[in-house]
């Protein structure tokens, strides 16, 4: 890992995702997960990854003007 | 004498503050960095995407203008370099998956200056008939 890296705690991610889950009622239950074990498993790690990749999707055809 | 105990009780106050905002002073393993690095990278994404959408509708971004197609690249390849970076620490691969973290937020970092912000919402709310 490189040197300059900024290590990130449990309440840098929970913060970073408690401001989208307006838009990611799915990840409520990951959020909730995370406070309650202080981790994250593979499976929540793919859930986590799917909201991004549809949230790019739509974002990908708004800019586009397609649809 | 006096300085010396002030010193220490801001050492101790600093400390205390710490532990009650959530901060740790149990080191991170290089899994956990890499995983929590990772994680608030989606979030970020995820957040600039739906940030460029609310601008499109707005009306302050146009579809297909050399803005809107330079932010979808960026998206893109942010969006690319995190799903490589799931896979690599589904590998176990950390260092590799932090290089693809620190690409990801180098993108979305750009990305996201060239999104034009939409104001805060200002709703207002409407009083009940009657009251």
């Amino acid at each position: 890992m490189s040197s300059n890296t900024t290590e990130k705690t449990v309440s840098d991610v929970l913060l970073a995702l408690e401001g989208i889950v307006e838009v990611a009622p799915a990840l409520v239950q990951i959020i909730s997960t995370i406070k309650n074990n202080g981790q994250i498993t593979l499976d929540e790690l793919n859930q986590i990854m799917a909201t991004r990749q549809a949230a790019v999707a739509a974002a990908d055809t708004a800019l586009t003007g397609a649809g | 004498m006096r300085k010396l105990f002030a010193a220490l009780c801001v050492g101790a106050l600093m400390l205390a503050g710490c532990s009650l905002f959530g901060g740790s002073t149990t080191p991170l393993t290089t899994q956990q960095t890499v995983v929590n690095a990772y994680t608030a990278s989606e979030a970020s994404v995820t957040a600039a995407a739906v940030g460029v959408q609310k601008s499109v509708q707005a009306g302050l971004l146009t579809p297909g203008s050399t803005t809107a197609l330079a932010i979808k690249a960026g998206l893109d390849a942010a969006s690319k370099a995190l799903d490589a970076a799931n896979a690599y620490i589904a590998a176990g691969q950390y260092t590799a998956a932090q290089s693809q973290v620190d690409s990801a937020n180098q993108q979305v970092t750009t990305a996201q200056t060239a999104t034009p912000t939409v104001p805060a919402d200002t709703t207002t709310t409407t009083p009940a008939s009657g009251s």
